[in-house]
């Protein structure tokens, strides 16, 4: 007999543990990615900002790492106990895929600490310290991409899928999308998480040279995840388009129906973080000499988006779905876009609006670019609201990758596994967006909650051990030797 | 030379006031649309229009958030922790408001479940079961999708469509065979073969049910 949950309710428990689980395994999967690669140029470009930028995001990483692990196993403990029948439907059919991953977490486990640990016994054989980092993210990307075939195969099981080929099994109609989409979104979300943690540790900094350092990170980490969120909207057509092949109901619950909604607040969360990002370069270029000088364009870019936005969030309708009528004395027209206006409500109006949206913020970068080529950036000098920026921005991120988790599970309307296992619990039925949103507000500042505990105890209540602050004088005069001479140098 | 000296001025006026500028968005909005006459197909309705209010507020504060000089940032580490839980509770509680004003529907939405004794009670109950889903693209009395044709009127039309066709084995035919069977012009040819999910019954059971008509 199944368990229920009091109070929260056995979906919404299952709902926060694997969304708490899934938020920091991306940031645990997604920013080793790009901390290797720092590693690397920090060896390759002679530049200890880099090495630093690594490792201390390594030690938010192995923070994170042991409550990734608490929020696996609240999930799975829910899981077995709520949904029984569809634990053992997923067990019976993807078992080996479940001792892989258990194998690979312990492969993951020793990995990382290894890497972490032998940072400094390893300082003068970068090449195998790198060759660990690597090593880490072959594992953790394995990991990933096992689990995702079962998530995937929940929405979008193969036509004969009760036979037991485990590879079709796995590799079945979305697994690819949801890879590609997953993969590149780990990085996007990794690279705002550094910026906040870099925000932080700014507003925190008591000496020049750290709020340089942590200006100069918060700047790096939000163009990494800059750099990758323009990729996202086209990993997420290629996603959706996967769906629609399979079965164009589940095209038509999310875009037409019962989700549609969701994808209007989805408009405007990505259009919040593209607004973010470039209210954030929009700083940045104020702390470039000469600088100024490409404001007035950035203002026409600011009105643009504006537009590009409503266009995005305009619907069609003001109904809830498609079998909701007009309250009694409501004609229909009232609820509906005007006739003329109808095209500001289709696909290609929102697909060029998002591509506008992309290519603007491709040209700030652009700008700030060659701003930075004609003069000198002050690290530092940055203003503060420049770090709410950076705060605010993994806000809205984490908000979205929880409403857009919501989505995903919600497609598959009233199965556990689309056409194959009916979910014949109580909570069977599509939740409103309200309460989605109500949901996953609190997952997002529960996450948040985390993060503040980790970046606390990890930075701020450690008090450095005399030979630590011994290796931090060396590391300032090594920072003074590459050229990083913090606030009113020329670092680029 | 003379405009473009004027527009510009306009330009830089708007943007050094750019609350200004919201307001006389606003009073566009809701003094110059509602003049739009009905027959022109762009007459916004109220919800529309405070629609797009919204997006001239927000605007409007986005813009003067651009003119803002520098602030101080907090002094202590409580101030800095302080200040970053206000932006967490703020921009979060704003998200939370708005998925929560927009219109919610009812639940849950009667599914497979609701069984009738009468045939046309039990293809009805299959029309806006969402595992089946004919309402995702159809219009039936009023409410329905609009990928496909609105099937209100069917049982009238349907025995017009092919020479020597009943609306009978128009329907069946049609929802056995989807698209293959025949697409209406102007819709495109997306109907699924529901023959292959369907028993035999179940289809007899929406035949009744859209040959009685909303």
């Amino acid at each position: 007999m199944p368990v229920d949950i009091p109070y929260l309710g056995a979906r919404t428990a299952i709902w926060i543990a694997a969304q708490q689980h899934l938020y920091l395994a991306a940031f645990v999967l997604g920013a080793p990615l790009f901390i290797v690669i720092c590693e690397y140029l920090g060896v390759r470009l002679c530049d200890a900002r880099y090495e630093r930028l690594a490792r201390e995001t390594m030690k938010v990483v192995v923070l994170a790492y042991s409550i990734t692990a608490a929020a696996g196993a609240a999930f799975t403990f829910i899981l077995v106990g709520a949904y029984p029948a569809l634990t053992s439907h997923l067990f019976t059919r993807f078992g080996p895929v479940f001792w892989l991953y258990a194998a690979l977490i312990l492969v993951e486990t020793l990995l990382v600490y290894a890497y972490w640990y032998s940072w400094e016994p390893l300082a003068r054989a970068k090449a195998a310290h790198l060759a660990l980092g690597v090593a880490l993210n072959v594992v953790g990307t394995a990991m990933m991409f096992l689990m995702n075939a079962v998530g995937a195969y929940m929405l979008t099981p193969p036509a004969g899928a009760a036979e037991g080929d485990l590879w079709a099994l796995m590799a079945n109609p979305s697994w690819s999308g949801l890879n590609l989409h997953r993969f590149v979104a780990n990085i996007t979300f990794g690279g705002f998480i550094v910026a906040l943690f870099a925000a932080f540790m700014f507003l925190t900094a008591r000496d020049e040279e750290d709020r340089a350092f942590y200006d100069w990170m918060g700047f790096t980490g939000n163009l990494i995840g800059v750099g990758t969120l323009m990729l996202l909207p086209l990993a997420g057509y290629i996603y959706a388009k996967e769906l629609f092949l399979y079965d164009a109901q589940i095209a038509t619950f999310m875009m037409a129906d019962k989700l549609s909604g969701f994808f209007v607040v989805q408009g405007l969360l990505v259009g919040l973080i593209f607004l973010g990002v470039n209210y954030y370069i929009w700083l940045s270029m104020q702390r470039i000499e000469g600088g100024a000088r490409f404001l007035r364009q950035m203002r026409i870019t600011f009105a643009v988006m504006f537009v590009a936005l409503a266009i995005w969030m305009m619907p069609q309708h003001f109904l809830p779905d498609l079998a909701t009528q007009p309250p009694a004395g409501v004609p229909l027209t009232a609820l509906v876009i005007p006739e003329r206006a109808a095209f500001l409500g289709l696909m290609m109006a929102k697909a060029l609006a998002v591509t506008a949206m992309i290519l603007l913020t491709f040209l700030t970068y652009a700008a700030y670019l060659r701003a930075q080529a004609s003069g000198a950036v002050r690290w530092g000098e940055i203003a503060p609201q420049s770090q709410y920026a950076l705060i605010f921005l993994p806000a809205v991120v984490v908000y979205t990758m929880g409403l857009m988790g919501a989505i995903r599970e919600l497609a598959r309307q009233d199965w556990h596994v689309y056409r194959q296992v009916r979910d014949v619990s109580p909570y069977w039925y599509a939740p409103t967006l309200g309460y989605t949103s109500a949901v996953v507000g609190a997952g997002t500042l529960l996450f948040f909650a985390f993060l503040a505990f980790i970046f606390w105890i990890g930075f701020k209540l450690e008090r450095p051990a005399a030979g630590e602050e011994a290796t931090g004088q060396r590391r300032k005069a090594r920072a003074a030797a590459t050229g990083f001479a913090g606030a009113g140098g020329d670092g680029k | 030379m003379r405009m473009a000296a004027r527009r510009r001025w306009w330009c830089d006026q708007l943007l050094r006031h750019p609350l200004a500028g919201a307001a006389g968005l606003l009073i566009l909005i809701w003094a110059g649309l509602p003049l739009v006459p009905e027959a022109s197909g762009l007459h916004f309705s109220v919800r529309y229009r405070l629609f797009l209010s919204a997006f001239a507020v927000a605007g409007g504060l986005f813009f003067a958030l651009l003119r803002l000089e520098r602030v101080p940032a907090p002094r202590s580490g409580w101030g800095v922790l302080g200040s970053v839980a206000a932006v967490y509770l703020a921009a979060v509680g704003l998200l939370v408001v708005v998925g929560s004003v927009y219109p919610q529907y009812g639940l849950p939405r009667a599914g497979s479940a609701v069984e009738t004794d009468s045939p046309a009670g039990r293809g009805k109950a299959l029309f806006w079961d969402p595992s089946v889903g004919c309402f995702q693209c159809h219009t039936f009395g009023g409410a329905g999708g609009q990928r496909g044709p609105d099937l209100s009127r069917v049982a009238a039309v349907a025995g017009t469509r092919q020479p020597g066709v009943s609306a009978q084995e128009y329907i069946l035919g049609h929802i056995g065979g989807g698209s293959s069977y025949f697409t209406v012009p102007g819709y495109p040819p997306i109907m699924p073969p529901f023959g292959q999910r369907l028993s035999p019954e179940q289809q007899e059971a929406l035949l009744a049910f859209l040959l009685a008509g909303p």
